[in-house]
């Protein structure tokens, strides 16, 4: 009778272990899996701006989202796109690139810091000189996708050989 | 005894397997949240404390404990300079404070949002420079954002970058 009651008391402890256990090896975010999503929405946000689909652009920004760059400083999605629309028509040749140096992401996976190095040129093959610059975008995870919250930065000197925009 | 001994365990075994899985076909009771295991609310007011006092060090001028504020790979972007690493900001800091040794700077910040897990962070705000303090150079205003991280438990500067409203980068050539 002992024995019984020793072996239910140690069934009753593997239950409580055994589900412990399953509940503390179930990882809470794959970091490395959500720096490659930013990383890749990134690059889908760079070939959007390269093909000046605006639309598909501005599904990278949240709604309340800032911009910071070099004196123009738009606040909401609405005054980005309006931004956006006003580049394109004043410099329809103008090209864009930039590089992802760092992505940091918090460890509960919803929010993330994308540092690199951008460069632009206003008028593509013409007499401009390409410039190049750094830049600091956070985003933030929105009904499960990434979206920028944030993007920041400046041009800071003229575009070396390899960051040059390709024409 | 050897046959209830087996029975036994694989009742246990039975329990083990039927336990865990009813407990998670059974949906959460309408009970009262977890308490959060990030106290998200301190951490932006910690964000806040931590930025005045970064903005009281660089008024005092006080180059060491600005440093203090930033990562050791830390950068900066402001209409068209770009500092990375501890050491260009540093440089840029005390080259600022020699050059502009009556400037002020007064930033506000205006919003804070911090990862469920308290260990990233971003700040908004506005920010006033005035280059000569009570001399004749007007101020100029703009907005800022920074990526907090923490590190050793204290909040750090990742990213600082912002802009003055209106002003256009003079390229470094």
């Amino acid at each position: 009778m002992n024995a019984r009651i020793l072996i239910a008391a140690l069934a009753a402890g593997i239950v409580l272990a055994g589900c412990a256990a399953k509940k503390d090896e179930a990882p809470a975010v794959d970091l490395a899996a959500e720096e490659q999503a930013i990383r890749a929405r990134s690059a889908e946000w760079l070939a959007a701006a390269q093909a000046r689909d605006v639309a598909a652009t501005m599904s990278v920004f949240a709604p309340d989202a800032i911009t910071l760059f070099d004196g123009e400083i738009r606040r909401g999605a609405a005054e980005i796109q309006a931004g956006m629309e006003k580049e394109q028509s004043e410099a329809p040749d103008s090209q864009v690139t930039w590089t992802t140096t760092a992505v940091t992401v918090a460890a509960s996976g919803d929010l993330a810091w994308e540092t690199g190095e951008v460069a632009s040129d206003s008028d593509g093959a013409g007499p401009e000189p390409a410039k190049s610059g750094a830049f600091s975008t956070v985003w933030k995870k929105i009904d499960g996708a990434w979206q920028v919250v944030a993007d920041a930065g400046t041009m800071s000197a003229p575009a070396t050989e390899t960051a040059t925009p390709a024409t | 005894m050897k046959t209830n001994q087996s029975i036994l365990t694989l009742l246990a075994a039975g329990l083990l397997v039927t336990g865990c899985a009813k407990k998670e076909e059974t949906p959460p009771p309408p009970a009262e949240p977890a308490a959060p295991a990030v106290d998200v609310a301190a951490e932006e007011q910690a964000i806040r404390n931590r930025s005045a006092e970064w903005m009281n060090f660089a008024n005092a001028k006080d180059i060491a404990s600005v440093i203090q504020v930033y990562s050791p790979d830390a950068m900066t972007a402001y209409d068209g300079n770009v500092r990375r690493g501890v050491a260009e900001i540093q440089a840029a800091a005390e080259k600022g404070a020699k050059e502009n040794p009556d400037s002020v700077i007064a930033w506000s910040t205006t919003g804070v949002r911090v990862a469920a897990s308290g260990d990233l962070a971003v700040e908004t705000g506005n920010i006033t420079i005035d280059p000569d303090g009570e001399g004749k150079k007007p101020a100029t205003t703009g907005v800022f954002v920074t990526a907090w991280e923490k590190v050793d438990g204290a909040w750090r500067v990742m990213a600082d970058a912002g802009t003055e409203n209106e002003k256009k980068a003079e390229a470094a050539n």
